[in-house]
């Protein structure tokens, strides 16, 4: 193919300004901290307080900027129990999150890749379907199903005085009329696997359907049975789309803060809600680009745990939604 | 073994939908409260049009979207050209910069374009929210592009040129119309990710320009407006008729044995 330079331009630059530049910046805001001017109170000649500066001009108000100063202060501050704690907890939420999603969502894949429906596209689609809706409005349709007076609690109830002997078996199992499901870390790792769990099938869907069905058929030939034949063929082809769904499930999930705000109702704050935070009530931008930098060497780590990083030079992903 | 197996794809699929179902439900509700059904009525839908905050949000959220999928699938086909044209070392280099944005997680690319405008002294609003949604939308579309740049013949190019076209008719003539179903994948895929992007939008928008996400996140500490169900219903029932629509031919036959259909990929 002929040349043509002059299409490379634009792209290089918006990867540079868009994508090298913003992550240098969240490395420099990660190694520094503010620092105020130094200066000192003197008092001026008409009585009243100035401030001298380490070069010797004297204004008469404070300095109020600040000069960002290499520390690693906040990596000490990062490694404090509170937060070393939130960030085990996001791991720990992120990594159960995950193996929900994927118990869940294989047995999707590998059925909806099956014989058993006619128009596989067409529950592909309806799979995919809800996440046109908000997500925001999803997780919170939740909250009202979930929430002490909500529709699961009145069922529960309305359950309870239609049949007496399920009541008192659940009196005695020590059930409360109302349940509290919301604002715990069950309920936070519910909303994320209602939110995650296509992002699970589509890969693994996408994946098992490429195999090639002479495979089975030749394990079948040569007298394998369902179970040995997923186990030696279907299991070991759909690994890469594991790892791909692994991968879209558990990102998002170490990194969210809307929906442990949410279905944990502030109760149960992740590594996200502390970023999220810094960047606004506490406004402390460096220590928000510290965790940042955290996260970042987290997900990186777990991708390169995967073995996902360099093995394909142009990792595409492939994905029917239609 | 096969009811069974029906049986749990439909409880997969009640899990998915009970909420949809339950905000749908809402939109109807004669009530404000969420907790008691106060009979059906339109009424929600007769008030949306007439909120001024939410259709301002709903405005905000498609200009965006269709600027953002318009600029970044531009930039991203010329970027997924430019990157086929490099050299095996360049172009390893500039794709993992690509794959940049998809590895990281929503809050660093949110934060990061933050600290990158608030370097640039400007001020967060909707030029920095549509700058942002470009900025983490052109992967996607390069990521679409590339496949069907793969796929291309590249003697018919070598032809046009030959037979004295220009660079750029060659481009347009020849290479566009055939990389064009991943393009147009691209620009929905763009669109789709703008429309729904909550994270990045909350980090780099400022000055009162809302979209829809944020406009549904500030509401949630008081409580939703039925209106904004109404709202969801109806874009909901757009898209899936429009689904259903694109899809008629497709569901019709056994995907096993037609022929490869157009795939549009959705990030996932």
């Amino acid at each position: 193919m002929r040349k043509n330079k002059a299409l490379a331009v634009p792209f290089i630059l918006w990867a540079v300004l868009f994508v090298v530049v913003p992550l240098a910046m969240i490395v420099w805001y990660g190694v520094t901290v503010d620092e105020p001017v130094p200066c000192t109170e003197v008092l001026l000649d008409d009585g009243t307080i100035g401030y001298e500066l380490e070069d010797g001009t004297i204004v008469d108000t404070k300095p109020w900027q600040k000069k960002a100063v290499i520390s690693l202060s906040n990596f000490k501050r990062m490694i404090e129990p509170t937060y070393l704690r939130l960030l085990l907890r996001s791991l720990k939420i992120a990594v159960i999150t995950t193996l929900i999603c994927l118990l869940l969502g294989y047995p999707v894949a590998l059925i909806l890749t099956g014989k058993d429906f006619k128009r596989p596209a067409l529950w592909l689609m309806l799979l995919v379907l809800p996440m046109w809706m908000n997500f925001l409005l999803r997780t919170y349709s939740w909250m009202s199903i979930l929430e002490n007076s909500g529709i699961l609690n009145n069922w529960i109830a309305s359950l309870r005085d239609a049949i007496p002997a399920f009541d008192s078996w659940l009196t005695n199992m020590g059930v409360r009329r109302k349940i509290i499901f919301l604002y715990n870390e069950n309920a936070v790792i519910l909303g994320m696997v209602y939110n995650y769990l296509s992002f699970m099938i589509m890969p693994i869907y996408t994946v098992i359907e490429k195999i090639d069905k002479n495979l089975l058929e030749a394990a079948a030939d040569l007298g394998a049975n369902p179970v040995k034949s997923f186990l030696r063929v279907t299991l070991p082809y759909s690994m890469p789309g594991v790892m791909e769904g692994i991968t879209m499930v558990f990102v998002p999930a170490v990194t969210t803060f809307v929906i442990s705000q949410l279905m944990g109702g502030g109760k149960v704050p992740l590594i996200g809600d502390i970023i999220q935070n810094q960047f606004g009530k506490s406004s402390d931008w460096h220590f928000g680009s510290t965790l940042s930098l955290l996260v970042m060497v987290v997900v990186l780590a777990f991708m390169g745990a995967l073995g996902h990083i360099d093995k394909d030079e142009d990792p595409v992903k492939e994905v029917r939604i239609l | 073994m096969k009811k069974l197996r029906k049986l749990y794809i439909g409880l997969i699929m009640a899990f998915l939908y009970a909420p949809i179902l339950l905000l749908i439900l809402y939109s109807f509700n004669n009530s404000k409260s969420r907790a008691q059904w106060g009979g059906f009525t339109l009424r929600w839908y007769r008030e949306l049009f007439a909120d001024e905050a939410i259709m301002a949000a709903l405005g905000t959220t498609l200009s965006i979207g269709l600027l953002a999928a318009l600029l970044s699938t531009v930039l991203g086909t010329m970027g997924a050209v430019a990157l086929f044209q490099m050299k095996r070392t360049p172009r390893k280099a500039l794709l993992s910069i690509v794959n940049l944005p998809m590895l990281n997680s929503e809050v660093v690319t949110g934060v990061s374009l933050m600290l990158l405008f608030a370097a640039a002294n400007i001020q967060l609003g909707y030029g920095t929210m549509l700058m942002a949604h470009v900025a983490f939308c052109v992967p996607y579309v390069v990521l679409s592009v590339m496949p069907k740049l793969r796929q291309l013949d590249p003697n018919l190019a070598e032809a046009a040129w030959d037979l004295g076209a220009t660079p750029w008719q060659g481009f347009f003539r020849v290479i566009l119309p055939d990389i064009m179903p991943g393009v147009f994948s691209g620009f929905i895929m763009a669109l789709t990710m703008s429309i729904d992007d909550f994270v990045v939008s909350f980090f780099t928008t400022g000055s009162g320009v809302s979209n829809l996400s944020i406009t549904i996140y500030t509401m949630a500490k008081r409580g939703i407006s039925p209106k904004i169900n109404a709202l969801s219903t109806i874009i909901f029932a757009c898209v899936f008729i429009l689904l259903i629509g694109i899809n008629m031919q497709d569901f019709k036959k056994d995907p096993r044995s037609k022929d490869k259909v157009e795939q549009v990929r959705i990030p996932y």
